[in-house]
């Protein structure tokens, strides 16, 4: 990939992940403390997951 | 019209004020909430980007294990402020154990992989540097939520004063 897309890409993947977090901190302000620890628990398994995942890539052939 | 106005305002001023100040618990629980969709957002992104060819395995691999690392130090952390919301107390030895696991289990190794990322990018665009600066604000805003000078102050005026029981269910939930 040619550098100028790669960081093209980069900055596209970080600012996804900051519009993320600005959405969450806005719902957070609506939601109870129970709430937001149901989800935090539920965002460590899906972080879990993925991180398994990204574990895995690239040592397929082993 | 003009006094309308102005009674609209001194309204919605005193609405303003009259929001209490978040308690300890609920900052954690926030704390946690963003943390643990941060960390998913990271690795999904890190997959991205080793999909790309953005970094190479090596990369990744140190990504992962950090990733592995914070997951891990965020469960406690979650664990522990539930514990904190069921007991519904709050004391200093819980702040500081929130305080440290933040510290050194979950901030530290995002700020290791923001590095990676800047590393790889180093001459890159102002504005991908620009982004990566602003969500290490964002991760270092969330970790300074607990943060610990409140508490060392308060644990020696409650050794201090004889009314410590009531000074000390006063800061819990200041």
């Amino acid at each position: 990939m040619p550098e100028k897309n790669k960081i093209a890409t980069l900055a596209e993947i970080t600012t996804d992940i900051l519009l993320a977090e600005i959405g969450r901190r806005a719902k957070a302000r609506m939601m109870t403390v129970e709430q937001l620890l149901d989800e935090s628990d539920a965002n460590w398994k899906r972080a879990d997951d993925e991180i398994e995942k990204l574990s895995k890539l690239g040592h397929e052939e082993k | 019209m003009k006094k309308i106005i102005l009674c609209l305002v001194v309204i919605c001023s005193l609405l303003l004020m009259a929001c209490p100040k978040e308690d300890v618990v609920r900052k954690a629980a926030k704390a946690s909430y963003s943390l643990s969709g941060l960390t998913a957002d990271v690795a999904v992104a890190a997959q991205k980007a080793y999909h790309d060819g953005l970094i190479d395995v090596h990369s990744k691999d140190r990504i992962a294990v950090w990733l592995k690392q914070i997951s891990k130090g965020g469960k406690q952390f979650t664990a522990l402020t539930e514990a904190a919301h069921k007991s519904q107390v709050a004391d200093a030895g819980t702040i500081n154990s929130l305080n440290l696991i933040l510290s050194t289990e979950i901030t530290a190794p995002f700020l290791e992989i923001l590095q990676e990322l800047k590393i790889l990018s180093k001459d890159a665009s102002d504005f991908l540097q620009t982004a990566i600066a602003a969500l290490r604000s964002a991760i270092l805003v969330i970790s300074s939520a607990l943060s610990t000078t409140k508490v060392i102050a308060s644990n020696r005026f409650i050794k201090n004063n004889r009314f410590a029981g009531v000074v000390e269910m006063r800061f819990i939930y200041a």
